[in-house]
């Protein structure tokens, strides 16, 4: 497994939870790109390979489910996990339909978090 | 000391000392004229004594039937006072005697009584009759008045002269008395002094004998505050000058710093307030009454000492104006001369040309009349005055009348026939002219010449004439009635002038100042007002009469300056005594005689009310935008909660992890727990923040017509709608059922859609940026509002997904104003449809139910 692998880049607008997030996956041992802006996201995943993206879709700018349609080309093989706080039937259904790998809702429960991320990381495209 | 003798029909005339001799003589008189000897004080040009002896002469010329011989002499006390000059002069009139032996004396004066008195055997023998005039009873020697003599004089009540001050001017605490030096004046300086001397607790006096005329016109230019002038007499000063009482007196009301009184009824009009008066033209008048009878063979001691008294109070109306003196503290009875009346002063400005004229002409009136009435001498013929007259009028284009009040015959000029288009040469009466007024005005006119015939002396009114060709004339009228000795009425005099242009032209002043939308005031220098328009009697509550006169400051406080013409706020009062924000504009109106201020007063109670309305309306948008934030707090209160919990659950969760696995430095954790800490205190915030936008705003349901709704939120948009140049119409379908609901809310939703309006015409030319809210009733009785703009309109894709929360085509919005507006409207039972409007640009329709009975 080489480091880009063991990558897992994050998308979050609140710095906040932009760290939190951060503290989590490495205490799970995972390597963390984290992101707040979208753009520079979408900079760095078109550099740089890595097999799970957890992406908030309340963003300025732009959301994430444009970030998602930006990564179907830029980087195919990226599971997109969606972590919101967003809670409506509507943009629930539309992350399913739209072929990301988990839509999961803030405050996450920390364990099945990290699971969805191994899942969404073997699975790899 | 030589005396250089002249004889002239058998009189003697001493002509240093004596005046010339005055002949009244008729050619054709077969008996002895009758001789009348006067003897005066201070020659015959000194005021006081002047009044009384030209009343003397003139009434002894025009009523004595007969020719009489008239000669003078004068003491001149004034200026020659002595013993040895008393002697020479008694000699010298001894001497006359035998060539020219009067069969009357008549002294004038109390100089003149006492001297006659003193040497009555030796200058008159017991049978010459003797009549003292003109002074004070107490200063004729005692027994004087048996010795075959009458007396008409006056009893001074010295006192009254400080009681009459005091009773104008209460606050008086010193009085400068003009006296001057010569040995009468000392005398009764000296007997003024005495009787003052009780009333020095209450008003202090300052004797102002011993100075020059210069130095009392120094003094009198710098009186303390709180004092008055009265003027006693003023033959010779100090320096030894001698002096026309009148002419000082003019001199020191030209510098003097302080109201002055006198004593003499001939002195109102020259400067004095005025107050219980001494009549020296009555005791000349009753004087040669009594010389007349005496001349016809009545002895002397038949006739009582006759003290004429002071007049009832009267004063000069310009002075009490001067001095500020309440016209309330005149005693009961008391008669205000030169008084401007009210309808002259109203209309001040407009007329000011005209009515110098019109007192140009009135003095000049006045100097005829007087010279009437003064006329010495004889030779001057009726007719001739007539003559002067009319010469005079007709330059003026007044018409003139006079009116005897015992025949009530009437000579009018031919100005005056002209003006009320009388037959030339047709006997005219009264009531030929009064058939001439207008009706209306008949009874208005009749009263005051009555009034000036039975009380006052003088009238003066405006009145309407009707011509037998119907035309209209204005004319102003003024007369003045001439009294016998004994005070009643023979003539009376008048003007009269058509002043009809300067009416119209009043009427159009008028006019255009009671169109005004503005108060309008004017004001003279003096800061009293001279007229007022109906907006500011509205707006002070005071009646226009009781504003003419005042002081401008009962209205607005402070210095009333004329500066530029720029607006300036003030606060004004009312005759209630409330308070309320006016704005003035001042500006100058320069007449030929003043410069009078003319001011527009603006009320700016309704302007700061509506100023109020709108800062509280801008309050309620405020509490209006909380109240929105409230709704899209309660939306979103999940989702901004749940980013700060997302935070700690994490965090939280990594701590764990990292504990477990034994590898955490205690730095790291630190910092964990920091942000553990902090998003925990967002989420507090978060809490509060929501808890803060409940407290303004609670649902509040009544039942409320939609068109108010409509009207305030179109007052309340207009701020933004200027920021966005955009237009906002409305059109109100009257007499809709009311609905239940919130009006706040009401308020929301159609805030909310106008101001979306507003943002979505941000591309459209800027002419056509128009809002139009509209209400009506719909087919199934819902009560329907539709917000149409002229924007880009709505996309189909845009269209489905409009009321979503969170959906917003603006980077700025949060896109919950539409989801909120569609909740409220929901929770109201009704329903919102948004689309595109025929010729473009966003349309947004709600319906809400009606409730089935109207309100009331």
């Amino acid at each position: 497994m080489d480091e880009s692998s063991l990558t897992v880049s994050l998308l979050d607008d609140d710095p906040s939870v932009l760290r939190a997030m951060t503290r989590l996956l490495r205490s799970a041992g995972w390597m963390v790109a984290a992101f707040e802006s979208p753009p520079t996201f979408l900079e760095h995943a078109a550099t740089h390979c890595f097999p799970v993206a957890v992406i908030d879709i309340c963003m300025p700018v732009m959301d994430g489910f444009e970030v998602q349609t930006q990564m179907r080309k830029l980087s195919p093989g990226t599971q997109i996990v969606f972590l919101t706080s967003r809670d409506d039937s509507s943009t629930r259904e539309r992350a399913l339909t739209s072929g990301a790998f988990a839509f999961l809702l803030k405050p996450a429960n920390a364990d099945e978090l990290l699971s969805i991320i191994e899942s969404a990381a073997r699975k790899k495209g | 000391m030589t005396m250089p003798l002249r004889k002239t029909r058998g009189g003697w005339i001493i002509s240093t000392l004596v005046c010339a001799g005055l002949v009244l003589l008729a050619v054709t008189a077969k008996a002895a004229p009758k001789r009348v000897l006067i003897v005066h004080s201070f020659g015959n040009a000194a005021p006081p004594f002047t009044t009384h002896s030209t009343a003397f002469e003139t009434e002894l010329a025009e009523k004595m039937k007969e020719p009489v011989d008239l000669d003078e002499v004068s003491l001149d006390v004034a200026r020659y006072a002595s013993l040895d000059m008393e002697e020479a002069l008694v000699a010298l009139m001894h001497a006359r005697q035998a060539k020219w032996q009067p069969d009357l004396v008549v002294p004038i004066g109390s100089p003149a009584g006492i001297f006659v008195a003193r040497h009555r055997d030796r200058l008159f023998p017991e049978s010459t009759p003797i009549v003292y005039t003109g002074m004070d009873i107490s200063r004729l020697p005692a027994g004087a008045i048996e010795r075959n003599a009458a007396f008409v004089g006056e009893s001074f009540d010295v006192r009254g002269w400080v009681e009459d001050i005091l009773q104008i001017a209460p606050d008086t605490t010193n009085i400068a008395v003009v006296i001057g030096d010569s040995p009468l004046e000392r005398l009764w300086a000296d007997v003024l002094k005495k009787e003052y001397q009780p009333l020095a607790g209450r008003v202090s006096f300052t004797w102002l004998n011993d100075l020059s005329l210069e130095g009392i016109l120094q003094r009198t230019k710098n009186l303390p505050p709180h004092s008055f002038i009265l003027d006693v007499l003023m033959l010779r000063d100090a320096s030894g000058v001698t002096h026309d009482g009148d002419e000082v007196l003019r001199q020191i009301h030209a510098v003097a710093n302080a109201p002055i009184n006198g004593i003499y009824q001939h002195q109102l009009g020259l400067g004095i307030t005025g107050g219980r008066l001494y009549q020296g033209e009555a005791e000349g008048v009753e004087a040669a009454r009594i010389a007349i009878r005496i001349l016809h063979g009545e002895p002397a001691s038949s006739f009582q000492p006759m003290i004429i008294g002071p007049l009832p109070p009267r004063y000069d109306w310009r002075e009490l104006q001067k001095w500020n003196i309440d016209e309330k503290l005149l005693p009961k009875g008391s008669t205000i001369l030169y008084q401007t009346p009210t309808g002259w002063q109203k209309y001040r400005v407009w007329i000011i040309g005209s009515l110098a004229v019109i007192l140009v002409q009135a003095v000049l009136i006045g100097v005829l009349i007087t010279n009437l009435v003064r006329r010495r001498r004889a030779e001057r013929s009726l007719r001739e005055s007539e003559t002067r007259v009319a010469l005079a009028t007709r330059a003026a284009r007044l018409g003139v009348w006079e009116l005897n009040t015992k025949t009530s015959e009437m000579w009018i000029s031919d100005r005056m026939r002209e003006l009320f288009d009388l037959e030339p040469g047709a006997v005219v009466d009264l009531n030929t002219i009064g058939n001439r007024v207008h009706p209306e005005d008949r009874a208005a006119r009749e009263a005051a010449i009555d009034r000036a015939i039975h009380g006052l002396g003088e009238y003066e009114i405006e009145y309407r004439i009707l011509r037998p060709d119907r035309t209209v004339r204005w004319i102003s009228g003024r007369g003045r009635r001439m009294d016998d000795a004994h005070g009643k009425p023979t003539r009376v005099f008048g003007v009269s002038m058509d002043i009809t242009e300067r009416k119209e032209a009043e009427e159009l002043f008028r006019l255009a100042t009671e169109a005004s939308p503005s108060g309008m005031l004017l004001v003279e220098q003096g800061n009293r007002i001279v007229l007022a328009n109906a907006h500011v009697e509205e707006m002070f509550g005071y009646g226009r009469e009781e504003l003419i006169g005042r002081p401008v400051e009962t209205l607005v406080p402070g210095p009333f300056v004329s500066g530029p013409a720029a607006g300036r706020e003030l606060m004004a009062h009312r005759k209630n005594g409330s308070e309320f924000p006016i704005e003035l504009g001042l500006n100058p109106v320069k007449t030929p005689g003043s410069t009078l201020v003319l001011a527009t007063v603006t009320d700016l109670s309704s302007r700061k009310r509506a100023e109020e309305e709108a800062r509280r309306q801008r309050e309620q948008i405020g509490l209006l935008g909380r109240a929105s934030l409230l709704g899209e707090m309660t939306a979103s209160l999940a989702h901004e909660l749940k980013q700060p919990l997302a935070a700690i659950v994490a965090n939280a969760s990594a701590g764990v992890r990292f504990i477990d696995g034994g590898e955490i430095e205690p730095s790291a954790l630190r910092e964990m727990f920091a942000d553990i800490g902090s998003a925990g205190r967002r989420a507090c915030d978060i809490i509060q923040s929501v808890r803060n936008a409940i407290k303004k705003g609670s649902s509040v349901r009544g039942q409320i017509g939609i068109n108010s709704v409509v009207t305030n939120v179109a007052l309340m948009v207009r701020p933004d709608a200027a920021v966005y140049l955009c237009e906002v119409e409305t059109s109100l379908t009257e007499n809709l059922p009311v609905i239940e609901a919130d009006p706040i809310q009401m308020q929301q939703v159609l805030i909310n859609l106008v101001t979306n309006a507003f943002h979505a015409m941000s591309e459209t030319l800027v002419a056509q940026r128009k809002v139009e809210i509209a209400t009506g009733l719909d087919d199934h009785g819902f009560v329907r509002v539709t917000v149409r703009d002229h924007g880009t309109g709505i996309s189909e894709q845009t269209q489905e997904r409009l009321f979503e929360h969170f959906y917003t085509t603006r980077m700025d919005g949060l896109g919950m104003g539409l989801a909120i507006v569609r909740s409220i409207i929901e929770a109201h039972g009704g329903k919102i449809t948004a689309g595109n409007a025929e010729g473009g640009g966003a349309r947004f329709d709600f319906r809400l139910p009606a409730v089935a009975k109207p309100r009331g």
